[in-house]
């Protein structure tokens, strides 16, 4: 039974996210606080699929980001996580964007402390983008 | 009186030295902190970094009522105090406090006298206790301790400038070792040291004190079993005894009193520290060094073990020890972190071993060999450097053992190319020539130091002098920015307290009920997500905003968060002070 669920609920997230390619954070969250197991990592692999299909198109989609984000967090990996960001930047994903959205997946799945640090990064980010010029 | 007794003294050698160091160590204070309060715009905010404002305002919160060392940042936290005592910021606390100087001039105070301090004593130890020459002895003391600011590992390159530790231990530590090696039981000033000092450095410096007790305790069973008919009470014995008195009484604060065990303590290690198994290899690796050196010296060259000889290789079996007990015994404390401190005595007794070493070689027929093998190590390293991209020689690996090799290869490549080449040894002899390389290294040490970003333009001065005018004393601001939240400077400045403050959250009563409601709020806060904080939802704004005590919000221009907050608590706030760098609301 808990088996099923496990594969039913992000095969339902799946669907959702493929209609409409965006979903909300607080969802996501309690989504994964209420997964007492970690998915099988092939039940996420969806969200990892779409995600880089949509960077590939447009490699400033912050949608695109997010489901990878949420590919990484559903797998519980933190430091998988937090290199994936650093990743999208090495990629040119949008800054400041990119941390602020990360701080507020973090947050939502009560990751305080590291959601905290995300909110350096997106401040520091911000003022070199916006705040010296 | 000037002409007759104070004048004639700097006919001494050593108080014309130490007149020249003090006047050099001022200069250094003035070119690093000028530039930092050239950044800041003000001689107020140049602290050069955020753990010199913790241990500052360590001191500040001790002179509080009631006493909140233990957390001044967080007024739930008042009359706390930590279970390691900060010795040295406690204690300039009450002498600004019963002798009634402002806390803040002991800033210079202590950034021109500690390193002056510390350099005149490792200064003495030299000339007085292992027999070097003055002069050489303040030269090389100067080269060392300067040698820190070069470092590219920041915790090695702030040796000199932060407070309190490793600077407030380090020449005791340096006189304590010396008095184990060359100490006299019968020199009454050795045997009153021999009381004194372990118990001061431990109050100072706990992990110093664990490595001065490791070379008493090893050199005392030595000395036993070398010479039975030694005497069993020699100096090396009464410094153990008041070792453990003062351990006993450490133990007493320790478990007295109210309280906070610091995470910075206990808490987890950084992955920067690599991993444990490399650092016991390459600890290993450097005992293997010295250990090595000296078989063949005993074994080669007939030569007696010396002191130093011991120093060297009980400090490398120390490394393994601390590298052992960190990896594998209590892995992920914060331990090997530390270790940094102990760099300073390593290099001055590996600088004095390294000499000792070279001379040994240039007496014997064989220096022309050691030459070419040092030259060919050299070239080897540098090829190596230039194949693999990667300066070997001053790049800074997570691994403390790898850093006393680098400084071991360079150490001793200087002293071999002094005591090689007679042109340069000539050149050591000129004392113009000397002087003037000393001040452009102190000159230029000082000035590569990195400043502090956070000083940069400090937006908040204006409103802390609002707020020391017109705030309730222990009021609580909340400061809504993230690249403030290591170095504020509020609580140091205006005694007020702060909301969330990084440092404030790393002890044990983070988790607490109102701890974590303080982490998510703020956070919340920021994220503009305060009316859907999980688990309270029934909350009104009202009474989450009032749930941990909060007066005044305070934000930087321009700000990504301006917005968020005003829109969140929009209601709840009334603007009372506004400057062009920041706003400053009460909350009602």
């Amino acid at each position: 039974m808990m088996k099923f669920f496990r594969q039913a609920i992000p095969t339902v997230l799946f669907f959702l996210l493929l209609n409409a390619a965006a979903f909300s954070s607080e969802d996501i969250g309690k989504a994964i606080r209420q997964e007492n197991e970690t998915p099988d990592e092939k039940d996420v692999e969806p969200y990892l699929i779409l995600g880089k299909k949509i960077i590939a198109q447009d490699p400033q989609s912050i949608e695109g980001y997010k489901l990878i984000l949420i590919h990484a967090l559903f797998t519980k990996n933190m430091n998988a996580f937090l290199n994936t960001i650093d990743d999208f930047k090495e990629q040119g994903a949008p800054e400041p964007e990119i941390d602020y959205l990360a701080a507020d997946m973090l947050y939502l799945v009560d990751y305080f402390g590291l959601a905290l640090l995300k909110l350096a990064d997106f401040e520091k980010a911000w003022r070199e983008k916006y705040a010296q010029k | 009186m000037l002409k007759n007794k104070i004048l004639p003294l700097f006919k001494l050698q050593i108080v014309s030295y130490a007149f020249t160091a003090l006047l050099l160590f001022t200069v250094c204070f003035f070119v690093h902190f000028g530039r930092e309060a050239h950044s800041s715009k003000s001689w107020e905010y140049v602290l050069p970094g955020g753990e010199d404002l913790v241990y500052w305002s360590y001191g500040k919160g001790r002179i509080m009522t009631p006493r909140c060392d233990g957390n001044p940042f967080y007024f739930e936290e008042q009359g706390t105090r930590h279970i390691i005592p900060w010795t040295t910021a406690e204690t300039i606390g009450l002498i600004s406090k019963y002798a009634k100087i402002p806390f803040s001039w002991f800033f210079p105070a202590w950034h021109i006298l500690a390193p002056f301090l510390t350099w005149l004593l490792i200064v003495l130890c030299c000339w007085k206790l292992w027999d070097y020459p003055l002069s050489a002895s303040a030269a090389i003391t100067y080269f060392l301790l300067f040698s820190t600011l070069f470092h590219s590992h920041q915790m090695i390159q702030w040796t000199l400038y932060r407070f309190s530790r490793p600077l407030d231990g380090i020449a005791l530590l340096f006189l304590w070792i010396s008095l184990v090696f060359k100490g006299n039981r019968n020199n009454k000033i050795h045997f009153c040291a021999s009381w004194l000092v372990p118990p001061i450095v431990l109050w100072l410096h706990p992990y110093y004190a664990g490595f001065g007790l490791w070379f008493t305790v090893i050199e005392y069973v030595r000395g036993l079993l070398k010479n039975k008919n030694a005497s069993k009470f020699d100096l090396r014995f009464w410094m153990t005894v008041s070792t453990f008195i003062a351990g006993f009484s450490f133990i007493g604060y320790a478990f007295s009193g109210e309280n906070i065990n610091p995470l910075v303590l206990f808490g987890p290690t950084k992955p920067s520290f690599g991993s444990p198994f490399l650092n016991l290899l390459t600890s290993f690796l450097w005992l293997a060094v010295v250990w090595g050196t000296v078989l063949f010296f005993k074994f080669s060259f007939r030569e007696k073990t010396t002191p130093l000889d011991f120093l060297t290789v009980e400090s490398a079996i120390f490394l393994v020890w601390v590298c052992w007990i960190n990896g594998f015994v209590v892995p992920k404390t914060e331990l090997i972190v530390h270790l940094h401190y102990f760099l300073v005595p390593m290099i001055f007794s590996m600088t004095g071993w390294v000499y000792e070493k070279v001379i040994i070689f240039k007496k014997s027929g064989y220096f022309s060999i050691f030459s070419k093998a040092l030259v060919f190590l050299t070239i080897l390293v540098l090829t190596l450097s230039l194949v693999i991209k990667e300066n070997l020689i001053f790049c800074s690996p997570p691994y403390f053992s790898i850093k006393i090799l680098q400084y071991f290869f360079i150490i001793l490549v200087s002293v071999w190319a002094v005591t090689g080449f007679d042109f340069l040894r000539r050149l050591t002899t000129k004392k113009g020539l000397v002087y003037g390389l000393i001040i452009a290294v102190a000159v230029a040490g000082h000035w590569i130091i990195p400043l502090n970003p956070q000083n940069r333009d400090f937006p908040f001065a204006g409103a802390f002098q609002w707020l020391k005018k017109n705030a309730q004393e222990k009021e609580v601001v909340l400061t809504a920015s993230r690249k403030y939240r290591f170095c504020d400077y509020l609580f140091l400045k205006t005694g007020l307290k702060s909301y969330y403050n990084d440092y404030g959250s790393g002890n044990v009563f983070i988790e607490s009920p109102q701890a974590k409601f303080r982490v998510v709020f703020y956070t919340a806060l920021l994220l503009n997500r305060v009316d859907k904080i999980r688990h309270l939802e029934a909350l009104s704004l009202e009474e989450k905003i009032h749930l941990v005590r909060l007066d005044y919000v305070l934000i930087p221009i321009p700000s990504p968060f301006y917005n968020v907050v005003t829109r969140q608590l929009q209601g709840f706030l009334k603007l009372v002070y506004q400057d062009k760098k920041c706003f400053l609301w009460k909350v009602t």
